[in-house]
């Protein structure tokens, strides 16, 4: 898929979990510029262009990154810690999607600047909705700033 | 330094005779100035106390009240020139006068100087023109005083006060005049070529001279008399006694003598014995009572030593490391020995150190701010690092006490040994973090997988419906209310844990309010159940109003819960006072439950009914009694079964303010 057009970055390391955020999205159509990456480092050099990712400098301009906080090698406060700190992706709009109900996380992630912070319902049909409503709000009524 | 204290207070005690000096001029003025009074209006009772006798010269009388006056200008303002220049002149005129006297006395030449006052009235004097004049005696008394006067102030090296001496010849010669009186004054009226002294005359150089004596009472050989040790108690009890019995004694003799009753060796042998019976009494009463002081200024002594050797020992086998140290020199002075066993240093060691030698080099110049506040504040608590003979660093708490001893400002500082409870404190820290970490892992690593359960359940029930019968279905149905039944209980148990770790936020919190509110809330979740609500007169209280509103919450939830099938559920809240408490409680006319049990109602995961029946995950009450107990409070229930319960809780009135 073309960097450019991707619309939806979703770094989540639970493949089952991710592929039911997915199935949620898919069901509206929402899902066709999404891109899942399942690792910390891996998150890191593809929104920074780095290691395998080198060639991608400048081309990605997401409506949304679903971050979960809980992931292999760098935790997810630390990467949207550099997300906030580079000119490059300073504007990416970041929903943390995450287990964690705990008050430092979430006190952290808006510390850090996050545009919203959801915690996954264990009902399948709340989650869903959940995954629904994101999708929609962020990808059709939000308004990203233009390029 | 104590001695020199104590010294100091008797001073001040012995310094008021000074005062019995000015009382006793002033008798002396008092007598002289009658006595002018007489020669001015010609009462012979002032004159002379008895008909017949001798009466004191006009010049006499001016004399002793110019001896007063010399006295008070010299010791009245002892460093004003202008005083003692005055003082001085009056002793000279006195010196003059009484030099004349004697000198015209001695050479047969009369200067008529004592009848230069009321000249006509002693010369007309129709009894004995003798007895109106001034005696040499007195004449050459006033010479003495004159002497007096000039050296009151003077002391020798040795610390002899010479007038003191002289003082005490006149008091002593007044005496002899005062006793023949006394006896037999017809002695001294049978010699008219000699000139007596008045009997008022003699009394006031006697009280003139015990006068002059208390200018200086600590001084000389005054201070003996004066001093507050035996000796001087001595001489004080027997100087009156041993004039005063004699003289008495004497009186008695001639009284029998007169009257020619018994014979003279037997009156002597009687005035001798009773003198020594009188003595020797007076001696037994005066050893008795010095006997009694003494035992019990022995026992004040030992109590002393005793109480003494007590609080050194409480000093020296303290639990905690102690010392005192100078607070201007900084040296130790004396150390206990938990401080030596501690700090590794010997106690001679110790004495050689100051008391920054044990701290580490870094928080030396602090030191002497510390001393500064202890100065003001008298004492101080803190904690820091002190420095063991091995180099090694220990964490102290001290408290300090600022100590007046010998004049000297000494601090006592005791060293409590923290640095076993600053290691275990830092680890229950590093376990509490531990702690929060797990708690964080279980609930996201916990929670993912039930939601993948209940998730792929539900892509199950959605996608594969075609191919599904209903058991497969039902089979599905259970799973998913599992995985849900499993994330509710991981949500309660995680909120029980963050309450354990929660620190209370005092205020004070209107509870009615908050009842009508949490009783709006779950209105609406259960309208279903047409439950009634009965709100009595909810007290306010100083409590988390957070935690407190999570407890009622979920006391009013359950009674609506096991209510719910009654015909008319009802569910009634109020509270009163009781003690120091509040206690609130939430009653329901639902299942009850079987007091048997009731001792398990608060337990973790401890359930009285079947999930069947009421569903649920057993923490409620678990976060409600631990709440509570964070509050000081109780918790406990009541029920009938079938009748409904009553669930109560009391919060302290007055709240710990920390």
């Amino acid at each position: 898929m073309d960097l450019v057009n991707i619309e939806i970055v979703l770094i989540e390391d639970n493949p089952h979990e991710a592929e039911l955020t997915i199935r949620s999205l898919k069901k509206h159509n929402l899902a066709n510029r999404l891109v899942h990456i399942d690792d910390g480092q891996d998150a890191m050099e593809f929104l920074f262009s780095t290691g395998k990712y080198e060639n991608n400098i400048g081309m990605l301009n997401p409506k949304i990154i679903l971050l979960d906080l809980k992931l292999p090698k760098v935790n997810g406060l630390e990467i949207l810690k550099k997300i906030r700190e580079d000119e490059r992706t300073k504007h990416f709009p970041v929903v943390v999607l995450t287990s964690s109900k705990e008050e430092s996380d979430v006190f952290e992630s808006y510390k850090l600047g996050v545009n919203s912070y959801i915690v996954k319902p264990v009902n399948f049909e709340s989650f869903t909705n959940a995954v629904t409503e994101i999708g929609l709000y962020w990808m059709l009524l939000n308004e990203p700033p233009a390029f | 330094m104590v001695k020199n204290r104590l010294t100091c207070v008797i001073m001040k005690i012995e310094f008021k005779h000074t005062k019995w000096s000015n009382y006793l001029f002033l008798i002396v003025i008092a007598i002289s100035v009658t006595s002018l009074f007489g020669w001015l209006f010609d009462i012979e009772a002032f004159k002379r106390i008895f008909p017949d006798s001798v009466a004191m010269n006009p010049l006499t009388a001016s004399c002793f009240i110019m001896s007063a006056f010399s006295f008070w200008l010299l010791t009245l303002k002892k460093n004003n020139s202008f005083y003692n220049l005055g003082g001085h002149a009056l002793a000279l005129l006195i010196l003059f006068i009484g030099l004349l006297v004697v000198l015209s006395n001695l050479i047969g030449f009369n200067t008529r100087i004592d009848q230069l006052l009321f000249s006509s009235k002693i010369s007309d004097e129709p009894t004995s023109y003798a007895y109106n004049r001034m005696s040499p005696n007195t004449a050459f008394c006033f010479v003495l005083t004159a002497i007096e006067l000039f050296m009151l102030h003077y002391e020798t090296k040795k610390r002899f006060v010479p007038y003191q001496f002289i003082a005490i010849l006149v008091s002593l010669g007044a005496l002899l005049t005062m006793i023949g009186y006394l006896y037999d004054f017809t002695i001294l009226s049978e010699m008219p070529s000699y000139v007596p002294m008045a009997i008022h005359t003699s009394a006031n150089f006697f009280l003139m001279s015990v006068a002059l004596l208390f200018a200086y009472p600590d001084k000389g050989i005054m201070s003996t008399y004066t001093s507050r040790s035996s000796g001087g108690k001595l001489s004080r009890t027997f100087l009156l006694p041993l004039i005063a019995l004699p003289v008495l004694m004497g009186m008695l003799y001639n009284f029998v003598r007169s009257k020619d009753l018994v014979s003279s060796s037997l009156t002597t042998l009687f005035l001798v014995y009773g003198i020594v019976i009188g003595f020797a009494a007076l001696i037994y009463l005066y050893s008795y009572s010095l006997n009694k002081k003494e035992n019990q200024k022995r026992k004040v002594e030992a109590n002393l030593k005793e109480s003494n050797e007590r609080f050194k020992s409480i000093f020296e086998y303290a639990p905690d490391p102690m010392w005192l140290f100078d607070m201007n020199s900084l040296f130790f002075l004396e150390v206990n020995q938990k401080a030596i066993i501690r700090y590794g240093y010997t106690l001679d060691e110790f004495r050689k150190m100051r008391i920054t030698d044990i701290r580490p080099k870094d928080e030396v110049p602090k030191v002497q701010e510390k001393i500064e506040i202890i100065r003001k504040n008298e004492k101080l608590t803190g904690s820091w690092k002190h420095q063991l003979r091995n180099d090694k660093l220990i964490d102290v708490e001290i408290t300090y006490h600022k100590l007046e001893m010998d004049g000297q400002e000494q601090c006592l500082e005791i060293a409590k040994d923290v640095t076993e409870r600053i290691k275990i404190e830092k680890q229950i820290k590093e376990l509490n973090k531990e702690l929060e970490a797990f708690t964080f892992s279980v609930a996201h690593d916990l929670r993912a997988p039930l939601r993948v359960i209940d998730g792929y359940a539900g892509v199950l029930k959605e996608d594969f419906t075609p191919v599904l019968d209903k058991e497969g279905m039902r089979l599905i149905s259970i799973i998913a209310s599992n995985a849900r039944q499993m994330g509710q209980l991981i949500d309660d148990l995680l909120n029980l844990s963050r309450i354990g770790r929660a620190s209370l936020k005092y205020s004070m919190v209107d509870i009615q309010t908050l009842v009508s509110s949490i009783v709006d809330e779950q209105k609406i979740l259960f309208s279903e159940y047409n439950t009634a609500f009965f709100i009595g007169n909810i007290i306010s209280v100083y409590c988390d109003g957070v935690l407190i509103k999570s407890v009622l919450t979920n006391l009013i939830a359950n009674a609506i819960k096991y209510s719910r099938n009654e015909e008319n559920p009802k569910v009634e809240i109020g509270s009163y006072v009781r003690e120091n408490e509040v206690v609130y409680f939430v009653k329901d006319n639902g299942v009850g439950f079987d007091m048997n049990y009731a001792d398990k109602l608060f337990g973790v995961f401890q359930r009285l009914h079947k999930a069947t029946e009421f569903e649920g995950t057993g923490v409620g009450l678990a976060i409600v009694q631990r709440i509570v107990l964070k509050h000081d409070g109780h918790v406990w229930a009541n029920a009938i079964k079938d009748e409904g319960a009553t669930f109560y809780f009391s919060l302290p009135i007055n709240y710990k303010n920390d």
